[in-house]
């Protein structure tokens, strides 16, 4: 039996991980397609800066979100002039989550770009169409399966978050506990069983999504090969 | 279709160098050809020119303009961006866009407003001129070599390009369909939709296609002018050359044609060709005898009265260049109406006291003469 403070955790599971996904793919993407294709000075130092999040301890990333927004932040309630109800909140878990999520995105959606031919984006721009439409009607679609891998990851990542969003968001049951946090709670309040429970829900929920974007690209896969065959 | 670039006027003008790996590629040159050929060997610039004038290639120096409509002039500090510049590319490889079908490759410079009626009519003409009907719903990579660069010719003409870039759109693909795919080529040059820049190493191919013709070698401009008389100067160590001649379908026999070229009659074989009409055909230098005299009692259908120009010799033989006609002696590397290029061995050479100016008649038979036209399509 499935106890109310296990779904519970399952949805704001997926809440964050979704929410923290989508609020790293458009700036993932294009800062992706930046690296991959741009020429500017200081790229090494973005393409550096950009990869600390993945080597810096999530807890790390976690207190400088936290002085952040803090009540005297750069981005806190005194110096903005309202509450943004980061602290303490499943929104300061998902903005923890996307931002650890964010360098596995945009370095993901980079190698897809730097895949795509850019003699072919040139032609496009060569036929007459702005740099923005050649971008959106050729880039875009030719980076699509590795875009969805970036995107895949990322949810990958945010879905197993812990450091950066315990010292965010905390760690309230029905409010900000994710799965993550959930088992990390049990272990601490030694029950394990039901730590258990939430290990084999979330390894079947990882499968899950696993599973299905192997299946997604493969079809992906099936199809290019397939129009590469000519036709009888 | 009143929109559409008038490239009687617009001259093509270029005066500009480029830094590359072994050489600095040099060109400067005014053209008004309907199509400009570039020749030279591999490795000597030619693609290199073609992407300065895209502007695919960062670096070029100097300007170059297509009447009024400058593409770059970098002392002025002016380089139009790709999507304005107005240059219709074919690169050898073609490049369509994997994830379209055909239709959608033809359509890609159309703009969004492709649905007006001078856009589809001008959609219809091209895939009638280009024989693109039955492909348009295929995906690209169900495309053969040679459909792959029809596409991508239809696809450059519709993005109503100022000028035409061909970089040597046959060069992927075998003889046989090489030779089917020129005369569409001729198509689209008669068609006046922009001026051509066509850039090869097969003379032939250059010869059919081109009005005037710039020889490249290792960036250099080392001679220019009409074809033949271009590449018989620049191919000055091969005894063997490809006659291309030009000219209009005369009297129709039974089995032969006569073909005008210039005041010089030639009869090649029938085949399809209808009175009135341009042809090119190809005639090998191997297939040319030449005699003192006018023999008679001879099955070759052609024997002509020409004029040696000058004598090449080459590893295997020497090439006799003449010129058709019983006119007057013309000073050597002068461009003359109809050019012909005979192989001979030495020892034939010294038997008939062949020399530049001496008279002569060159004999060939009609079904040496392989016409060169769109209809000729086996």
């Amino acid at each position: 039996m499935i106890e109310d403070a296990t779904l519970d955790a399952l949805g704001i599971t997926f809440q964050v991980a979704l929410g923290a996904t989508a609020l790293a793919a458009l700036p993932g993407i294009l800062l992706g397609y930046l690296l991959a294709r741009g020429h500017f000075p200081g790229k090494s130092l973005v393409e550096t800066v950009t990869a600390l999040p993945l080597v810096l301890p999530a807890t790390a990333i976690g207190y400088l979100l936290l002085e952040l927004f803090a009540r005297d932040g750069w981005l806190g309630p005194e110096r903005l002039g309202f509450d943004p109800g980061v602290l303490f909140t499943a929104r300061g878990a998902t903005l923890a989550s996307a931002v650890v999520s964010f360098p596995l995105v945009a370095r993901t959606a980079r190698e897809a770009f730097a895949r795509v031919d850019p003699r072919l984006e040139r032609m496009a721009r060569s036929l007459g169409m702005a740099p923005w439409r050649s971008f959106l009607r050729v880039s875009l679609p030719l980076a699509a399966r590795g875009l969805a891998a970036a995107l895949v990851l990322g949810f990958g990542r945010a879905l197993g978050e812990f450091g950066a969003t315990v010292i965010v968001a905390g760690n309230i049951p029905g409010r900000t506990q994710t799965l993550a946090l959930a088992i990390f709670n049990d272990i601490q309040l030694g029950d394990h069983r039901h730590a258990l429970q939430l290990v084999g829900l979330t390894t079947l929920l990882a499968f899950g999504v696993l599973w299905t974007s192997e299946r997604v690209l493969a079809t992906g896969a099936r199809e290019a090969r397939r129009a590469g065959e000519p036709l009888p | 279709m009143s929109a559409l670039p008038q490239p009687g006027g617009a001259r093509l003008s270029m005066d500009l160098r480029l830094e590359l790996a072994h050489f600095t590629l040099e060109v400067a040159c005014e053209s008004g050809a309907r199509c400009l050929g570039i020749f030279g060997p591999s490795g000597s610039g030619k693609t290199s020119l073609l992407e300065a004038l895209a502007g695919w290639r960062r670096g070029a120096r100097g300007r170059a303009a297509l009447g009024a409509h400058v593409l770059f002039d970098t002392d002025r500090g002016e380089a139009l961006p790709l999507h304005v510049r107005r240059v219709g590319y074919v690169p050898q490889d073609a490049l369509l866009f994997p994830h379209w079908n055909v239709e959608r490759n033809l359509r890609a410079g159309m703009g969004r407003s492709g649905a007006d009626a001078e856009n589809e009519a001008l959609l219809l003409r091209t895939v009638e001129l280009l024989d693109l009907s039955k492909l348009l719903s295929r995906s690209t990579a169900a495309l053969s070599g040679g459909e792959r660069q029809r596409v991508a010719l239809g696809r450059a003409v519709l993005s109503r390009p100022a000028l035409l870039l061909l970089d040597e759109p046959l060069g992927g693909v075998d003889l046989t369909l090489r030779r089917r795919i020129l005369p569409w080529l001729v198509r689209l040059r008669d068609a006046a939709l922009a001026p051509m820049v066509f850039v090869s190493h097969d003379p032939t191919e250059v010869q059919v296609l081109c009005d005037e013709v710039l020889a490249l070698e290792r960036g250099t401009v080392v001679a220019r002018g009409a074809p033949g008389a271009t590449l018989r100067r620049v191919l000055s160590r091969e005894e063997r050359f490809e006659n291309v001649l030009e000219g209009s379908v005369g009297e129709l026999g039974l089995g032969t044609a006569r073909v005008d070229v210039g005041e010089v009659g030639i009869h090649v074989t029938r085949g399809q060709l209808r009175a009135g009409e341009r042809v090119a055909f190809a005639l090998g230098s191997d297939d040319v005898l030449l005699a003192r005299e006018a023999v008679a009692g001879l099955s070759a259908r052609n024997v002509l009265p020409c004029r040696v120009l000058a004598l090449t010799a080459g590893q295997g033989g020497v090439r006799v260049d003449l010129h058709l006609g019983a006119g007057q002696a013309v000073a050597p590397g002068q461009d003359v109406p109809a050019p012909l290029s005979a192989t001979l061995t030495a020892e034939a050479v010294r038997e008939l006291c062949l020399e530049p100016g001496r008279a002569a008649f060159a004999v060939f038979k009609s079904s040496s003469c392989r016409v060169l036209s769109p209809r000729d399509r086996d």
